[in-house]
C-alpha cells in the first residue's frame, strides 16, 4: 500500500533552493517544518519558504535553533518528530550548516525517520540509506531505566543509583558497564573525595531517551 | 593485529577545529577527508604531521564532493582496508551535507564512535560505541528478515524453510515488531508476518552490509609516497536509487 507523507521537514541554510524541489514535487503534502539558524540569511530563506507554503496552501512551522549546539538542535527536532509520529513525515537534510545536518541525520536515524538528499549537480532526490528503525530501542529496558537515571541526577554514585532504582549493585553494576561500553556513560573522580566515582551520562544520551529527559 | 586508533576527520577550514580533535582524541594514524577543493590543503597537514610522527601517520583521502553513495562506498572500503583491532574515530566538523549523511550511515552501521569537534565546542553522537549492524538483531532476527517479504507469510512456513523452532521464529518476529520492521496478522488461528516499509529497507541495508568485500588481496590499505590511499577500482553502489 503506497504510503502518503503529509509531513516535509526540511533543514534551511542561506537559501531555500535546497528544500523547496521536496515541497513543489509532491501534491499530498499538507504541513512542512523547516529548521534554521538566526543568521540573517537564514532567516530571509525561512520568509521565502513561508511564503511559497502559504502560496499553495502547506501550513509552515519555522523552527529557530542554535546552530552550534548540535544535540540541542537535534532534541528540538526530535521533540517535532515525535509530535507527529515518524511514519507521516520525510526529512530533506540537504540545507543548513554541518551542525544542522548532523542533527537532522541523527533524528531521522534515532526515530527511524525516512530522509532525503537534494543532489546539487543533478537536482535529483536521493533517499538516504538510514536506519530506519528506532536505533533506542536496541538498548534494554533496564539499560534506559539506567540511563535515565543517571542522565536525571547527573553525578550520582553507583550506590545512589542503586538506591533510587531500588535494584542490586551487581545488578545496577552490570548495566553501568555496558552503558560505559557504548560510550554512553562515563566514571569521574569526585571534585572533593578522590575515592568516590560519580557517574555521568554523554548530553546526547537523552536522546536515546523518551519523553522527559 | 596491532592496535591502532585512527582519527578520521573532515577539515572544516579551521585549524583550532582540528587541533581540538588532534588533542581530545589520541590516535596513531590521522585520516584527513577531504573535497577535492581541500586535497592541497590536506596533503599540506598530512605533511607536516608525518614529519613528526612517521610516514604512517596521516592518510589523505578524497571524497565525492557530493554523492552520497559514492561517499558511503569509499568509506566503508576505507575503513575495511584498515588493518585495526583498535578505536576508530570520526569527527563530523567540515563535513558537507552529503558526507555528514554517509558518515553517519557508516557510524551507526559500524559502532563507530563519532564526534563534531567545531568552534570550540564538542558534541559526541549517542551511537553505541562497538555495537555494529550485526549486534542489533540476534541470528533468528536476521534470518527470519532476510527471508520475510512484504507479502505475509506464516510463521509456520518460515520455521519450516528456516529449520528453526517455531516459537523461536515467533520470538524473532515479535523482536522485529518492537523495532519497528515488521507487521503480525492472525487469520484462521495461524499467525502471518509481513516487512513494512522500514522493514523492506532495512533488509537491503543488512544484505548490502553482510555482502562480501569484492576486493582481493590483503585487507590492508596501501599508500603513495605523499600518504594517499590507494583504493580499488570505484564500484557501483549496491542501493538502488529510485
Amino acid at each position: 500500500m503506497e504510503h502518503t507523507i503529509l509531513d516535509i521537514y526540511g533543514t534551511l541554510g542561506f537559501t531555500p533552493k535546497k528544500f523547496l524541489p521536496t515541497l513543489r514535487s509532491r501534491h499530498d503534502v499538507e504541513r512542512a517544518v523547516v529548521f534554521h539558524d538566526d543568521h540573517a540569511d537564514s532567516q530571509a530563506a525561512a520568509k521565502e519558504v513561508t511564503a511559497y507554503c502559504k502560496s499553495v496552501g502547506i501550513a509552515l512551522e519555522c523552527v529557530q535553533l542554535d546552530a552550534f549546539d548540535m544535540v540541542e538542535c537535534a532534541s528540538a527536532m526530535q521533540k517535532k518528530v515525535r509530535a507527529r509520529g515518524a511514519e507521516n513525515i520525510l526529512f530533506n537534510v540537504t540545507g543548513g550548516t554541518t551542525v544542522l545536518n548532523a542533527a537532522a541525520v541523527l533524528t531521522c536515524i534515532l526515530e527511524g525517520v525516512p530522509a532525503v538528499y537534494l543532489n546539487q549537480e543533478s537536482r535529483s532526490e536521493i533517499p538516504l540509506p538510514l536506519i530506519t528503525a528506532r536505533y533506542d530501542r536496541l538498548l534494554s529496558t533496564p539499560q534506559r531505566r539506567v540511563l535515565a537515571h543517571i542522565n536525571r541526577t547527573k553525578g550520582c554514585t553507583l550506590g545512589e543509583l542503586v538506591t533510587g532504582l531500588g535494584q542490586s549493585k551487581p545488578t545496577m553494576s552490570h548495566h553501568v558497564q555496558k552503558l560505559v561500553d557504548y560510550g554512553l556513560v562515563s566514571r569521574r573522580t569526585d571534585d572533593k573525595d578522590a575515592r568516590i566515582k560519580r557517574l555521568q551520562a554523554i548530553p546526547s544520551a537523552r536522546l536515546l531517551l523518551d519523553g522527559d529527559h | 593485529m596491532a592496535e591502532r586508533r585512527y582519527l578520521l576527520t573532515f577539515l572544516s577550514g579551521l585549524a583550532e577545529d582540528l587541533n581540538l580533535a588532534r588533542r581530545r582524541y589520541p590516535y596513531e594514524v590521522l585520516v584527513l577527508l577531504a573535497r577535492p577543493e581541500q586535497l592541497g590543503m590536506a596533503e599540506d597537514i598530512a605533511a607536516a604531521e608525518r614529519n613528526i610522527a612517521g610516514p604512517d601517520a596521516c592518510l589523505v583521502v578524497s571524497l565525492p564532493p557530493d554523492d552520497v553513495y559514492g561517499t558511503v562506498d569509499r568509506l566503508r572500503t576505507i575503513l575495511d582496508g584498515f588493518a585495526t583491532t583498535g578505536q576508530i574515530m570520526l569527527n563530523l566538523a567540515g563535513a558537507n551535507p552529503a558526507h555528514v549523511a554517509a558518515s553517519m550511515v557508516l557510524a551507526f552501521e559500524r559502532g563507530m564512535t563519532t564526534v563534531m569537534c567545531q568552534h570550540d565546542h564538542v558534541s559526541t553522537l549517542p551511537i553505541l560505541a562497538g555495537m555494529t549492524l550485526k549486534d542489533r538483531f540476534d541470528e533468528t532476527e536476521r534470518r527470519v528478515l532476510r527471508r520475510l517479504r512484504p507479502d505475509p507469510a506464516s510463521v509456520a512456513d518460515l520455521a519450516q524453510h528456516l529449520l528453526v523452532p517455531k516459537p523461536r521464529v515467533h520470538k524473532a518476529c515479535r523482536g522485529l515488531v518492537n523495532k519497528g520492521m515488521v507487521e503480525l496478522s492472525t487469520k484462521h488461528g495461524a499467525t502471518y508476518a509481513r516487512l513494512n516499509q522500514h522493514g523492506l529497507r532495512m533488509r537491503e541495508h543488512v544484505e548490502e552490509a553482510e555482502a562480501p568485500s569484492p576486493r582481493q588481496g590483503p585487507k590492508v590499505a596501501r599508500t603513495s609516497r605523499s600518504g594517499q590511499a590507494h583504493m580499488p577500482a570505484e564500484r557501483e553502489p549496491e542501493l538502488e536509487i529510485t
